[in-house]
């Protein structure tokens, strides 16, 4: 377990995917510091940077300018410091769930014995004791959410990245996964970086709310988000909730439409 | 009461009922003859006799080590060359061009430069099982690490995998259905180019056998050893079948796994 999550730090940096002329420009320009142990969230129209930027934090990709920096280190390459898990799963079809979230010790040469165990024991810890002979295939959507990010956590990183993990779910799944990362969210003490299009799962879930106009994306608004923990779905009705809401909702549609000067 | 397995059986008897009657009448039809083609009856009196001589031990042994031989080179010739291609875009263009040329030669053409370029005819023989099944098995090893998500490898990396890893552990497994149909197609063509090229400069071997069969005027024969052919083939792709389904265990291609 670790004792507290790593900071995020984005120093004007300026990411960009693709190659030669259809090298596209996703963020500009981006300073950013995100505490450790935070519950961080970033919401922006489809299309913009937000994939992006947990791509560079992932070390998937390398700034183009600036740096991004994790505990003070430039993420230059992919490691189990920092859990990965995207809207569509990246389970290895030929291993059973109880194989793929034992993959990580694997790579670090812990004995057979002893990284089932560990996978057995967070496969149970995920409510999902006796799927641990499953292959992915045979699992549910959110089953298979729940094998990724037990596969993320058996690192013990010390920050999990989640890029729309729940928006192929249904609203009743979606509503326990929320649930599932909050604890472990709160039992491990990581920092967590979540994108999400949908602004009542960032409301619900974050202590920061992130807005990013269209690509190249910018911060069109950093908004804390006070609400006493545990929050239950009260929140939704208060007036404060309601009005933060319909400014990151303007946000994101002044971001989309392109009109940057338009009034919200 | 499903009538359909009656049906089926009922064919194929009446199929061999026809060869029968064409063939004991000697019908003859001017642009066909069934003169000399021999009747059911002969063949499985013949078949009876070919399995009680003590030739028939060295014709499947010769036939059999020839296609593992050949095949197996292939296999592990193929699938290390179709790694090396579907990875590394340097070698593909060292490669690719020279396979993609000699691709549409079909391996039976090779026989007589084959028996020119080796010394002896079992090399030449070896050598076009070997050609048979190395094109399907290469190019589909390389289609399907091409075809793999690059994502399952972005994400063995960010969970501590290292480039051998990476290949051991997400590269072949992730190719492994598309390496298996190479397989069970190589196969195939191993046995289509080990029959002909045993009829053309075998000693010994099934093919071999059919063909001097021919030559000795013995036509019950030749029947029994495309039997033979049949049933080698046969019995080579369940084979390969039971291998996929033992190494892939979570692969059912029915299911709409991939």
């Amino acid at each position: 377990m670790t004792d507290t999550g790593a900071r995020v730090q984005f120093q004007n940096a300026t990411l960009s995917f693709g190659d030669g002329a259809r090298r596209i420009e996703a963020v500009r320009n981006l300073t950013l510091d995100i505490a450790p142990g935070e519950f961080f969230c970033i919401v922006g129209p489809s299309g913009c940077g937000k994939s992006t930027l947990l791509k560079a934090i992932a070390g998937y990709l390398r700034p183009e300018r600036g740096e991004v920096l994790v505990d003070g280190r430039a993420s230059k390459e992919p490691g189990p410091d920092r859990g990965m898990v995207s809207q569509q799963h990246t389970l290895f079809p030929w291993r059973t769930a109880l194989d793929n979230v034992a993959f990580g010790p694997k790579m670090r040469g812990v004995s057979a014995p002893e990284r089932q165990d560990a996978a057995t024991r967070l496969l149970g810890e995920m409510g999902l004791a006796g799927f641990e002979r499953s292959y992915p295939a045979q699992l549910s959507g959110g089953m298979q959410q729940r094998v990724e990010i037990a596969r993320a956590l058996i690192n013990e990183p010390k920050v999990l990245l989640l890029d729309e993990p729940f928006s192929a779910l249904d609203a009743e799944t979606r509503r326990v996964m929320q649930e599932l990362v909050l604890s472990i969210w709160q039992a491990r003490k990581l920092t967590i970086v979540f994108v999400t299009h949908d602004i009542d799962e960032a409301m619900f879930l974050a202590d920061r709310i992130l807005v990013l106009s269209r690509r190249p994306s910018e911060v069109r608004a950093d908004l804390p988000v006070a609400y006493e923990r545990p929050r239950t779905l009260d929140i939704a009705a208060s007036a404060d909730f309601v009005a933060i809401k319909r400014r990151c909702l303007e946000l994101v549609r002044e971001g989309s439409s392109g009109g940057k000067f338009a009034l919200g | 009461m499903n009538l359909r397995p009656f049906v089926r059986a009922a064919s194929v008897l009446a199929a061999i009922a026809l060869w029968q009657l064409v063939a004991s009448r000697h019908v003859d039809a001017h642009f066909i003859n069934f003169g000399n083609v021999p009747a059911p009856t002969d063949v499985a009196h013949a078949t009876w006799t070919f399995l009680q001589s003590p030739k028939v031990f060295h014709h499947f042994k010769n036939s059999i080590l020839r296609v593992f031989t050949g095949f197996g080179t292939a296999a592990v010739i193929g699938i290390g060359l179709g790694v090396a291609v579907g990875r590394s875009k340097r070698i593909e263009d060292i490669v690719l061009p020279t396979l993609e040329t000699l691709r549409p030669i079909p391996a039976v053409a090779w026989i007589p430069l084959a028996i020119l370029m080796f010394p002896t005819t079992e090399g030449s023989i070896l050598f076009i099982t070997f050609i048979g099944a190395l094109f399907p098995i290469v190019l589909n090893t390389i289609h399907g690490i091409e075809a793999l998500d690059p994502r399952l490898v972005l994400a063995s990396r960010s969970l501590g995998a290292k480039t051998w890893s990476v290949l051991r552990e997400i590269i072949l497994p992730g190719a492994l259905p598309s390496i298996v149909t190479g397989l069970r197609l190589g196969m195939g063509a191993s046995w289509l180019c080990l029959v002909t090229a045993e009829m053309i400069a075998g000693q010994y071997g099934i093919g071999y056998y059919t063909w001097e069969s021919y030559n000795l005027q013995r036509y019950p024969d030749i029947v029994v050893g495309m039997f033979f052919i049949g049933v080698f083939g046969m019995v080579s792709s369940a084979l390969i079948n039971r291998l996929g389904l033992w190494l892939m265990p979570w692969y059912r291609p029915s299911e709409g796994t991939t």
